[in-house]
């Protein structure tokens, strides 16, 4: 079985770029502060002027190597971006990626999953979508491939009304038994209890 | 009675718990079971680069009870049920192979080295048809029966039990009974 891929982590070329850019700009900076305690090491010698256009060079080719991780990490490791005629279509493939599930990754939905399936299913999702597709349709599709373990929000059916009804059971419970609690406690407030209260309270005002 | 009110709702909830601890997440129920296999058409993974192309479906098994067992070279998993596939065979088992995404020449070396289980394989190359039929872990393995209909299907390399108990049983029942 496919294992999920590991999360995002930046490629080793991304993390060695990084590290060359961090000494570049640390060795400046260094020298900057040479430059501000002690400017007669620059002011006198011939070299430093070169030493420091010299590392300019250098952070310049690291923030040119940094740039070009970035996208090369964004292609390797990213989500493919998929294009659409118009905005709605565009709405509703991002609305269908966000209710069905990656099968591999079960707890990402397609739209965050880095699997090779979870592309596989957008692209069949996105090629849908530009054909037409309605929403129900696309969802319909992969149901019958997957079953409703795909969608994030399962129909209610008599396999999953637990699903659905549990959450809200508590609630409607409570609203049941209140009447009956309240009924209890005012019961207990019969009318001979009321006659004998108000005697007291007539015996103490005398 | 009020005192143990509390146990009255923690002790199903426990059990419930308890119970779907026993349950495989990985394991989910097809809805492609009682339904007919899922048609393509898609080239053979052929023995030789020398062999002539030639396509492949479902119905090249019309009539008899089958086992569409997809695999990859790259798939681990495939690798440990391969000897119980290459036993199954000797049995009178036919296998089916639907060799997902995988490069022809890799699938090919492959099963010249760990031997071929298959009465042909498919080679699905983009993953369309392992879409269809509802793959999304590799190794699975379906029962079809000789109407084309899907009757059971195992997710994850296969296991003895699961060959022994459920398998091979619902094969020779479904070879006995030509639909």
């Amino acid at each position: 079985m496919k294992t999920c891929p590991p999360p995002k982590t930046p490629p080793p070329f991304f993390g060695a770029a990084f590290a060359r850019f961090n000494i570049a700009t640390d060795k400046l900076r260094r020298c900057k502060v040479i430059k501000k305690t002690a400017p007669f090491i620059f002011a006198k010698t011939k070299t430093a002027p070169f030493a420091t256009a010299v590392l300019k060079v250098k952070q310049k080719i690291a923030a040119l190597l940094f740039g070009a991780a970035l996208c090369f990490g964004a292609a390797a490791g990213g989500i493919e971006i998929a294009e659409f005629d118009t905005a709605e279509q565009d709405a509703r493939y991002r609305n269908l990626v966000k209710e069905l599930r990656c099968l591999v990754c079960q707890n990402q939905m397609l739209a965050e999953s880095d699997a090779e399936l979870a592309a596989d299913m957008r692209a069949v999702i996105a090629r849908m979508v530009r054909g037409g597709a309605e929403e129900s349709e696309v969802i319909r599709f992969m149901t019958a491939r997957y079953g409703d373990f795909v969608r994030y929000r399962p129909p209610l059916q008599w396999k999953t009304a637990a699903l659905w009804i549990l959450p809200v059971a508590p609630v409607l419970l409570a609203l049941c038994c209140f009447p009956l609690w309240t009924r209890r406690r005012r019961a207990v407030l019969d009318a001979e209890k009321l006659r004998r209260a108000a005697e007291i309270l007539q015996e103490e005002t005398e | 009675m009020n005192r143990f009110l509390p146990l009255l709702f923690f002790l199903p909830l426990a059990v419930i718990m308890f119970a779907g601890l026993q349950l495989n997440p990985r394991a989910v129920p097809s809805p492609l079971v009682g339904k007919p296999a899922p048609q393509f058409s898609l080239p053979l993974l052929r023995d030789a680069p020398e062999t002539p192309p030639q396509k492949v479906s479902p119905e090249n098994m019309k009539g008899k009870a089958w086992l569409l067992n997809v695999w990859a070279s790259w798939c681990v998993g495939c690798r440990a049920e391969h000897a119980l596939l290459l036993k199954m065979k000797d049995g009178g088992a036919e296998i089916v192979g639907l060799n997902y995404k995988d490069k022809a020449e890799e699938a090919r070396d492959w099963l010249l080295q760990h031997g071929d289980p298959y009465v042909f394989s498919a080679a699905d190359a983009d993953g369309a048809a392992g879409l269809d039929w509802g793959v999304y872990g590799v190794p699975e393995t379906f029962v079809v029966d000789g109407g084309g209909v899907i009757r059971y299907k195992h997710i994850g390399p296969l296991d003895d039990a699961a060959v022994e108990e459920t398998i091979l049983p619902l094969l020779k029942e479904l070879q006995k009974t030509p639909s």
